[in-house]
């Protein structure tokens, strides 16, 4: 089905850097291929070449030999390919761009020209298969992050492709949704489809996968069974080596800095967070963990004071956080949402990083000197420092924006989902982070549906179901591994 | 108005829009307003009309100040009813019709695919970009970057705008990835069959013509 012989490719037309450096690859019909890599390591220009995208849309430089489904890809573009092999992009808000799911599911059909009829029984077919029927008029844009995942899916399945290729279709999703598509990826490889699955999160679904590929700096480190790649996955910096954390007892001594009291928030009509009420004490590690969809954002909204409680309030240091300046809020609570990019707005990241603390230097809120240096070293910015945002790996970015609310000294740090997307060196490093700031006695509250980080770097977990705390506690080792969520 | 064909829909918005704009007498202002704010609570449209008053009646307040100074305050009456009507029955036009339904309409009157396709995939994107506005706030804000609408704060808006420029040509990029991905060159698209018009389509048609050339033919004579 695909094969790559001494294949290296270039973004510049007059290489170095090579991206892809000398891959050779065969995988056959009905193989379900785990193909990881960390940030940077090619993972995504490799599915790229699968279906024309490189060299045709991307141009650059391609070298050696690659053919996919019988088709050379040096002299086959994307469209020829549509009807052979099925790409779903990362970016779903990209992928999906027609006004319904029906639409969306039509379009492909439609490029390859088929007749009416033909469509509407496909479409239908697919949604035999995939539980899509009651989405079928809503606008995919309004849709959760696992049914805008599974509506990508359905509308390159609709196709019928022999080799279909995913870009990290785990990345955003919570354990729930990732069991759901899992699940569809399962029966989709059982019906014959030659499956090749892009991700840097190894989870449940290596089980499912029939090889596993390991891509590090362009080249293939690993081509073998799933049993035998996690030690390749470590070194690749795919799998990340938690450092053993110390969990010491609660002290109930320690100085509140966050008091949350009956919190409650409608909207609509709608509930989304009720009699939500806890503390947090300084120097704490404490995981919010949820589904999709349960309010966790919401709660960080309201923690920022960016939102008005309908009932309750949030104190820090005693006093109710909404209706305080914007400046004042930033300089006791940092919030770091999940998408770094919202933040950039500086040519440089020294002035990104500094941006808050000059802000709060201009209100007389200055933080120390020798703070900000210490940050700089922790996050290990300085190497980026005259480099631009924009430019930077999506893990350097995510660094550069965790610096840039921790430079501001604030007491309590809250990071929404801030493991998304991320590899595993990436979320080794946040451990460290996260551990030497609990050291300092700031508090660090994590938003995240990643289990695996939360019980490797958080003394104490949250579980938020429905818009209500229903577990509030700091379990032993063997407890955590009863905390699970509802699927 | 729903149970309309989407290409009588998209007929009917363009002729009021045409005929607000051919009109200027003050009796078929009003009268056309009258229509117009009758209209909008029989659609059911009356709490989304409410939302979008906030952002349309400062502008209108603002044509009203402007020609009040420099004219009289019968042209500002006249002016600022006028762009009232224009947005009202944009209102409706837009509300009455999907992104969806105006591809639909626009294929099925042969207008080329890559203009509809250009046309509807930047409506569908304007409540994305809502949400990246949103996000963006929320994060500067959650940084202590003050982003409401004051005067003091016109300098922090370099913070709101620069990571949306950013972000929406990363979404053009992705984008067009996607539709190479999916086939938007190959040249065999299939052309989705139209339906046949009815004669509610052909009533509502001959009444709204009807109407419009009442209206101007009236405000031709200069009305009352």
């Amino acid at each position: 089905m695909i094969f790559l012989e001494g294949l290296s490719y270039s973004y510049h037309p007059s290489p170095p850097p090579w991206v892809l450096n000398d891959i050779h690859l065969e995988v056959r019909q009905g193989e379900y291929v785990a193909l990881f890599g960390a940030s940077g390591s090619g993972k995504s220009t490799l599915a790229y070449v699968f279906n024309g995208l490189i060299p045709h849309f991307f141009g650059g430089k391609l070298k050696g030999r690659a053919s996919v489904c019988g088709l050379d890809v040096a002299h086959t573009s994307p469209s020829q390919f549509l009807p052979h092999v099925g790409l779903v992009l990362q970016n779903t808000d990209a992928h999906l761009f027609s006004g319904s799911v029906r639409t969306e599911l039509a379009f492909g059909l439609e490029s390859l020209g088929l007749p009416p009829a033909e469509i509407q029984s496909r479409t239908l077919e697919m949604c035999r298969r995939l539980p899509l029927e009651h989405l079928l008029d809503r606008p995919p844009h309004d849709l959760s992050g696992g049914e805008k995942q599974l509506v990508a899916i359905a509308s390159v399945l609709c196709l019928r492709p022999r080799v279909l290729i995913l870009d990290e279709p785990f990345a955003h999703l919570d354990p729930p949704n990732r069991t759901l598509v899992r699940k569809i990826l399962r029966d989709i490889h059982s019906a014959g489809t030659t499956l090749v699955v892009a991700e840097h999160l190894s989870d449940a679904y290596l089980q499912d996968v029939s090889r596993v590929i390991v891509l590090d700096g362009g080249s293939i480190r690993f081509d073998g069974p799933p049993d035998r790649c996690l030690a390749h996955l470590q070194a690749a910096g795919i799998v990340p080596a938690y450092p053993p954390i110390s969990r010491p007892e609660p002290n109930p001594a320690a100085e509140i800095l966050l008091e949350v009291l009956d919190l409650t928030c409608q909207r609509s009509g709608r509930t989304i967070l009720e009699d939500v009420s806890f503390v947090l004490r300084r120097g704490e590690r404490v995981a919010i963990l949820g589904k999709n969809g349960v309010g966790k954002t919401t709660l960080v909204k309201h923690l920022s004071g960016l939102l008005k409680p309908s009932r309750g309030q949030v104190l820090c240091q005693g006093k109710p956080v909404h209706g305080l300046p914007a400046h004042r809020v930033a300089s006791r609570i940092g919030v770091s949402f999940q998408n770094p990019n919202d933040q950039f707005f500086k040519p440089r990241v020294g002035d990104e990083v500094l941006a808050g603390v000059r802000l709060l230097a201009s209100k007389g809120l200055a933080p120390a000197e020798s703070w900000v240096e210490e940050v700089r070293r922790l996050f290990r910015i300085d190497p980026l420092w005259e480099r631009s945002p924009y430019r930077l790996s999506e893990g350097e970015k995510k660094r550069v924006a965790l610096a840039s609310i921790a430079a501001m000294a604030p007491k309590v740090l809250i990071w929404d989902e801030p493991t998304a997307g991320q590899d595993g060196r990436f979320r080794q490093d946040l451990a460290r982070l996260m551990g030497e700031l609990s050291k300092r006695g700031t508090t660090t509250l994590v938003v995240t549906h990643d289990l695996e980080f939360a019980r490797a770097t958080c003394t104490r977990w949250l579980l938020l179901e429905d818009g209500r705390l229903t577990q509030d506690t700091s379990l032993p080792e063997e407890g955590m591994k009863k905390l699970r969520f509802s699927a | 108005m729903k149970a309309l064909d989407p290409r009588i829909r998209l007929g009917l918005g363009l002729l009021f829009v045409a005929t607000v704009l051919a009109t200027h007498s003050r009796t078929v202002l009003l009268l056309e307003a009258a229509g117009l704010l009758t209209l909008i609570p029989l659609l059911g449209l009356l709490r989304p009309w409410g939302a979008s008053l906030r952002l349309t009646l400062p502008m209108i307040a603002i044509v009203f100040l402007v020609s009040l100074l420099a004219f009289d305050l019968k042209t500002a009456v006249d002016l600022s009813v006028r762009l009232h009507n224009l947005f009202a029955a944009s209102f409706v036009f837009f509300r009455m019709l999907t992104a969806e339904e105006l591809a639909g309409a626009l294929r099925a009157m042969k207008v080329p695919y890559v203009f509809v396709f250009m046309l509807t995939t930047a409506m569908r994107y304007v409540p994305l970009m809502g949400r990246k506005i949103r996000n963006i706030r929320d994060a500067q804000t959650a940084r202590g970057i003050d982003l409401r609408f004051r005067p003091g704060n016109i300098g922090h808006f370099t913070a709101l705008v620069i990571p949306l420029l950013f972000q929406a040509f990363i979404l053009a990029d992705h984008l067009a990835l996607a539709m190479e991905s999916r086939g938007f060159s190959r040249r065999e698209r299939t052309e989705t069959p139209s339906g046949r018009l009815g004669i509610r389509d052909a009533g509502a048609a001959l009444a709204a013509a009807l109407l419009c050339t009442l209206l101007i033919w009236w405000d031709r004579k200069g009305g009352l």
